[in-house]
């Protein structure tokens, strides 16, 4: 069973998508149901590219981080963590860093258990428009 | 993955999702100029954001830029001068608006001590005054106490020729309220006691305004004292609102992840997360995979 998150449309890409969509929609170029289903073409992309990314690189760990948790929660396996100091390494690149040890600079971390990658076949279905959405488009030329 | 591929990653999802939603596109009647304005707008919007901008230094030198630029907080100029980056210049400015506030706060918790002075020098004030009122009552109608004798001779230095009208005054108020008298001298019985403070202003009250409503002025006064003593009810510091925590988890630096585990031992934490998109100090970066420990 595989699944997709939409955590990812909060982050820069996804906003810089949701801005242009949105956009679109103001000048009438899209209707609610394209930005709907270019969104979710983006959910399952992005899932898809950093799951793909992760298992191929199943032999040596990325990134590494020490910090200190200021607070924590979980809400339906969703961890909300805030560090007030973090200082991130990664393996792959000795001359990387990250230093955040500024109290009133915090770092919060949304993590959502982890998910098979999507089906290929499940992703190609998805991506073509819904009978419902053919017949909708049908109507609205037909009037 | 290497953290610096993110510009590469976020390209190819452009270029995937521009190339997987064209047939539908097509289908709604929209060309491929549409969906090319929709993957130039996109870009636009994604390096506006200044997210993936490639580092202009070396790696090297953003790390020392970064282990130098955090522990000196405080000269935010200097190190928005190094960086001359526009998260860098978010930070400064950030950071002091949080150094205006607290000293916002600082000021104004030396304001709080100030005001918090007043009442207490009111209260003694108020309880002399009382004191002082209650002697004089004292004085007339029954044999005076010792302590009665004391506080009458302050009382007949300090008011001299109008002692006289004072205990007149207080002789026809004793006769028309009496009881009122009785729980003066239940409420000031724990004040603290009247001798040397010759520094009564509470005693010109009694020259010219009227003794009883200065009793019932001073009662109220001692219930606000009471008030004031106490502000916060008993145990509120026990009840959590819940905005606090919605502004404890409010930050500019932002992980969007999926975890395999999550472990406590105590006050160590574990993380094994992956598939996370980072947004740390305005710049985006990617891991495939990511460890991490922290204590609590």
């Amino acid at each position: 069973m595989s699944s997709v998150y939409q955590i990812y449309r909060s982050t820069t890409i996804g906003l810089a998508l949701d801005e242009t969509l949105h956009e679109f929609g103001r000048r009438q170029m899209f209707t609610p149901r394209i930005v709907h289903y270019i969104l979710n073409i983006f959910d399952y992309i992005i899932n898809e590219k950093l799951s793909f990314s992760s298992n191929q690189d199943k032999k040596s760990c990325c990134l590494i981080f020490k910090g200190h948790l200021l607070s924590y929660r979980s809400c339906d396996q969703v961890w909300t963590l805030l560090f007030d100091s973090i200082t991130l390494t990664s393996t792959m690149d000795s001359s990387w860093k990250i230093t955040l040890i500024d109290k009133k600079q915090k770092v919060k971390i949304i993590a959502c258990p982890t998910t098979n990658p999507p089906n290929r076949n499940v992703f190609s279905f998805q991506m073509k428009p819904s009978k419902r959405f053919k017949s909708t488009l049908e109507m609205n030329l037909h009037s | 993955m290497a953290v610096s591929d993110v510009k590469k990653i976020y390209q190819d999802v452009i270029e995937d999702v521009c190339s997987a939603v064209r047939e539908a596109l097509t289908a709604e009647g929209c060309d491929d100029h549409t969906l090319q304005e929709l993957r130039n707008l996109w870009l636009e919007r994604l390096e506006n954001s200044k997210a993936v901008e490639p580092p202009t230094t070396s790696t090297v030198d953003q790390v020392t830029n970064r282990e130098y630029r955090h522990p000196t907080t405080g000269d935010t100029n200097h190190s928005s001068t190094m960086n001359n980056k526009h998260p860098a210049g978010i930070k400064s400015v950030h950071s002091r608006v949080q150094q205006a506030t607290n000293s916002g706060v600082s000021n104004f918790n030396n304001y709080t001590t100030a005001t918090n002075l007043n009442p207490s020098l009111l209260s003694s004030a108020n309880s002399i005054g009382s004191q002082f009122v209650r002697a004089t009552y004292s004085i007339t109608p029954t044999n005076p106490s010792n302590i009665g004798n004391s506080t009458m001779q302050t009382a007949n230095q300090l008011d001299g020729a109008h002692d006289e009208e004072c205990t007149k005054k207080s002789k026809q108020h004793r006769k028309k309220k009496p009881p009122i008298i009785e729980i003066s001298f239940q409420l000031d019985g724990t004040g603290p006691p009247v001798g040397d403070d010759e520094d009564d202003d509470e005693d010109s009250d009694l020259e010219g305004n009227d003794v009883a409503e200065d009793l019932e002025d001073d009662d109220d006064e001692d219930g606000a004292e009471e008030g004031k003593e106490d502000p916060n009810p008993l145990c509120s510091d026990d009840d959590v609102s819940d905005d606090e925590p919605a502004e404890l988890f409010e930050t500019e630096n932002v992980v969007v992840c999926q975890y395999d585990k999550i472990s406590r031992t105590k006050n160590k934490w574990r993380f094994i997360l992956k598939s996370g998109i980072m947004n740390l100090e305005g710049r985006d970066y990617v891991f495939s995979k990511a460890t991490g420990d922290a204590d609590w």
